[in-house]
């Protein structure tokens, strides 16, 4: 091989993807559309009690200094309501050339992609979860265990969310629950057999102990605005240890606009995002890790595939669930603010994989200003209910498969001669009739847990927002199960584009595990070639 | 150049003054308001003789806007015709060569108001030749006083507005362009057009309080049309009845018996042009700072339940400037004053979740923002946290309390909200 090989994207993928790479000393050019790694919050940032409690300086961290926090980010996520403006969602669609109806297109310009702002939940698929994959569980199982020691997890050997014993992971011990949720999970204990859901803690990308240069979780519950000690994992973190390498080369503010062969591989054109001139590299070879829209749409068009092919997101809710036994109650000064309780239900045949997977947030650790927006009450009356109601409050997320997901994808040659990637959302059929039908199962268990689903909370998002996305390149169909793109020798797509389907479970750590599974093997394929 | 002007320190007068001032012209004010500052006043009532000390200096140009309103004596002996009377025979007597009267477009013989009367009166006791009468249409912008003053706040206030004479054809002229006019006519050589006209291109009066109400207030206003004719009869029998309407009858009388007449060619003859409706209006529109900060004070105050502290409502304003989009598409302000003045009130018109239309959306999008920054107030915390566990009973009771309240102001958010954010 004469030139480097390209890898595209700075996220979770291209970081998992590029490790064994450079591990194997082969020459790597990591390419990221983004610039500087998103700012970090200031480390001597007080916990999100003492915000909340006193300081005039308390705004600078709840707002921003340049005031961004005022932006109306509630129909995204609320994790974005400090994100830097606006690389993280106005200009990634426009970047990446795509158009989408009825889809909400989600991606990151910034060196660490979307997990600068990811929940950290993690799950390792099992053989259901993979159906119709080219490849099993055990196949990930030594790339699980790999991402996970490095990137650090904490959380439960083994509950009631693993179907299949405990998974492959390196694992540290899990962060306190909050006493909400200590509440929740033992009477889920004593009432197991009388429900239908399962629940048990997530396993999550935050350190509970030292790891790697990063500190644990102190627990101050600020986890919606930054985290100031860096115990979330974000792929960015690993990122300046790649650039001491000498077979590394690093292009921010890269766009890459196509991909075209030539005699040596592939030409990549780049479009300098700060308006330097455009520039070709030639690669030998390209690993695809921009986020599955990006990643379809340079794949498509390289492949010279005109056809629509199937896009699968998770359709997601999110629901409000109150515990009246716990109105009046203190709010615990310290905690981890996200999601630490899961639940499993199974839909529609409840063949294993069918299933809803949630999600339960403290919500004491988000602005009460992120529900007012969606109360039927007037504003100070919301304020007045809210206070009263957040000790006994959790937020629920919950993702269907992919399965219940009508998405298409094509590519479309726009109105500037270049091909674009266009989107057409959608559900199936039988979502609505199956969402309808695990609610009122949900609703009647976690009544019997003590719980009440608000009337009027439930929120359906719109297709795409929750940012699950996979199958445009799946692996056994458009790639093979290393990814290589049919129609594009020598391009790998190693992110969620790759997936075959996407399971209800968060895809994160497994998107990881498979980037660094098919870099491993392409590493020994390709070794002593390009060094 | 020496001018004098009566009624200097009025609405237009007190413009006429500076204006002159600015350009270099010694102004002496005859009259008894509070002068601006550094100006020569000489005081004196209309119908006293005027001071000696008026003429020390020689006066080239007398102004005459002064009109006395408390007026209850008899028509024939009205002090406005005889107190010009005497200014005008002591100017003439001092030697001033040029004399200008602000006349009104409604003065006629047989106008229908006392004011047309008399005005026409007053310019009848003008010398030909060197002395001109102004013809004064509909005088708006500038310092909200007189009845600019109460269109301006009529026309803000209340969401639908009963009017008599929405069709009736008013000429609007701006005060800056009136002051600039009575000013050249002031130093125009002889021989002076005896009348000049001064107002602008005639517009139905209901289409000029609508158009006030968008370009100033940002608001559409319903006009409620009053018949003139039965509220003149019962205006009649009222004052036949001795209750003290007589100025609103003037009034009223004042615009339906109102005539047009052509102001261009006069406008061409004194080398000026008036500026448009909307070039006038759109400098009277209040700064978007100011409307930005009386709106975040507001709406701070009844999201927090107190004044906001002035630097919150420094971020209130600086982040609606710079987030403008996604704070409110509708661009402009939104609360109409009695809100702004009563936050509280808000209670029962805060537009419900699903009310999406621009307005609603965008106050909604407003006190959002409020929202977020009243959280991070000092001492916030106890209104947004239970910041001591309240216990399970008084939280339940509270909480029990609140839904009961928010389900008794659906109605009035529904009923009071559907025409005002509209």
């Amino acid at each position: 091989m004469s030139g480097p090989i390209a890898v595209v994207g700075a996220g979770p993928a291209g970081i998992a993807a590029a490790r064994p790479l450079i591990e194997a000393g082969l020459r790597v050019a990591l390419i990221e559309a983004g610039g500087d790694a998103p700012p970090m919050p200031q480390p001597d940032r007080p916990p999100l009690a003492a915000l909340r409690r006193d300081s005039a300086q308390s705004w600078r961290h709840l707002v921003g200094e340049d005031l961004r926090g005022l932006r109306d980010m509630s129909a995204v996520s609320p994790k974005l309501r400090l994100a830097p403006d606006p690389d993280f969602l106005a200009r990634f669609a426009a970047l990446n050339r795509i158009r989408a109806t009825n889809f909400v297109p989600i991606g990151c310009l910034a060196p660490g992609g979307l997990s600068n702002v990811w929940g950290a939940i993690t799950f390792a698929y099992d053989d259901a979860d993979m159906k119709d994959w080219p490849i099993r569980a055990r196949d990930l199982a030594p790339s699980y265990r790999r991402v996970s020691a490095r990137i650090g997890l904490s959380g439960p050997e083994a509950d009631d969310l693993d179907r299949e014993g405990p998974p492959p992971l390196a694992l540290q011990s899990p962060l306190p629950l909050s006493p909400l949720g200590s509440r929740l999970l033992a009477a889920y204990g004593r009432k197991r057999d009388r429900l239908r859901i399962r629940m048990g803690r997530v396993r999550m990308a935050v350190l509970s102990a030292d790891h790697g240069g990063r500190k644990a979780c102190s627990l101050d519950n600020a986890c919606f605005l930054g985290c100031a000690r860096g115990s979330i994992y974000s792929a960015a973190q690993e990122l300046p240890a790649f650039l001491e390498r000498p077979n590394v080369e690093f292009l921010a503010n890269a766009g890459v606009e196509r991909l075209r062969r030539n005699d040596s591989g592939w030409a990549l054109d780049i479009r300098d995002r700060r308006g330097g001139p455009h520039r070709s590299l030639t690669a030998a070879k390209v690993i695809l890790a921009a986020g599955a829209l990006a990643s379809a749409r340079l794949a498509l068009d390289a492949a010279g595939m005109s056809d629509s092919v199937p896009l699968e997101n998770s359709p997601a809710i999110a629901f409000a669930l109150l515990f009246p036994a716990a109105l009046g109650a203190a709010l615990p000064e310290t905690g981890f603010g996200m999601a630490q309780i899961g639940f499993s239900l199974p839909l529609g045949d409840g063949s294993p994989g069918n299933e809803m997977l949630g999600l339960l947030y403290p919500a004491d650790s988000l602005s009460p200003t992120e529900f007012l927006q969606r109360m039927p009450t007037t504003r100070p009356g919301g304020i007045a209910l809210l206070r009263d109601l957040v000790p006994g409050l959790l937020i629920g997320l919950a993702y269907l498969p992919g399965r219940y997901s009508d998405n298409r994808v094509r590519i479309a040659s726009g109105a500037d001669g270049k091909p674009w990637l266009e989107i057409e959302g959608g559900r199936t059929s039988d979502f609505a009739a199956t969402l309808r039908r695990a609610l009122r199962v949900l609703r009647r268990d976690f009544l019997r847990l003590g719980g009440l689903v608000l009337p009027g909370s439930v929120q359906i998002y719109r297709p795409g927002a929750e940012a699950h996305y996979a199958g445009p390149l799946a692996m056994g169909r458009r790639s093979d199960r290393f990814g290589e793109i049919v129609g594009a020798p020598g391009v790998h797509a190693v992110d969620g584009a790759a997936l075959p389907g996407m399971p209800a479970r968060n895809p994160t750590l497994t998107i990881m595990a498979n980037a660094d599974r098919i870099a491993a093997a392409l590493a020994a394929r390709w070794s002593g070639t390009n060094a | 150049m020496n001018l004098l002007v009566t009624g200097g320190t009025g609405y237009i007068g007190r413009r006429v003054a500076e204006l002159a001032r600015e350009r270099g012209w010694q102004v002496t004010l005859l009259g008894s308001g509070r002068p601006a500052g550094g100006m020569r006043a000489i005081p004196w009532r209309l119908g006293e003789p005027v001071p000696a000390a008026a003429w020390h200096a020689p006066v080239d140009a007398v102004i005459h806007l002064a009109h006395c309103w408390q007026n209850t004596g008899a028509e024939a002996s009205d002090v406005n015709v005889a107190g010009s009377e005497l200014l005008f025979a002591a100017a003439r007597k001092a030697g001033v060569t040029r004399m200008v009267f602000a006349s009104s477009i409604s003065a006629r013989p047989d106008a229908l108001n006392r004011y047309g009367r008399t005005k026409r009166r007053i310019e009848e006791l003008l010398h030909p030749g060197s002395e001109s009468a102004a013809r004064i249409g509909l005088v708006y912008g500038g310092s909200r006083r007189s009845q600019w003053g109460m269109l301006y706040r009529l026309t803000g206030r209340f969401p639908v507005l009963p009017m008599i004479g929405t069709g009736q054809l008013v000429q609007p002229i701006h005060r800056d362009d009136v002051a600039a006019g009575l000013l050249r006519l002031a130093a125009m050589p002889a021989p002076v057009p005896p009348i000049v006209v001064l107002a602008g291109e005639p517009i139905p009066f209901g289409e000029f309080l609508r158009r006030i109400a968008r370009a100033i207030h940002g608001r559409r206003l319903l006009l409620l049309p009053l018949p003139s004719r039965p509220v003149l009869f019962l205006l009649d029998a009222m004052v036949r009845l001795g209750l003290p309407v007589d100025a609103i009858r003037e009034r009223v009388r004042g615009l339906v018996g109102i005539t047009v007449r052509p102001g261009a060619a006069d406008a061409a003859m004194l080398g000026m042009s008036w500026r448009s409706l909307e070039q006038g209006l759109q400098g009277e529109a209040a700064s978007p700072l100011r409307w930005r900060i009386a709106e975040g004070a507001a709406l701070l105050a009844y999201v927090r339940g107190r004044a906001p502290t002035p630097a919150t409502l420094r971020r209130y304003v600086r982040g609606s400037l710079r987030f403008a989009a996604p704070i409110g598409a509708h661009n402009g302000p939104v609360l109409p004053p009695v809100l702004r003045r009563f936050p509280p009130l808000l209670w029962f018109a805060e537009p419900p979740a699903g009310d999406k239309r621009p307005k609603a959306a965008a106050l909604r999008a407003r006190l959002r923002a409020a929202a977020v920054l009243a959280e991070t107030e000092p001492g916030a915390v106890r209104q947004f946290f239970a910041d001591e566990p309240a216990g399970r009973s008084r939280a339940v009771s509270r909480l029990a309390l609140y839904a009961v309240i928010e389900s008794l102001l659906l109605v009035p958010r529904h009923l009071i909200g559907w025409p005002l954010w509209r």
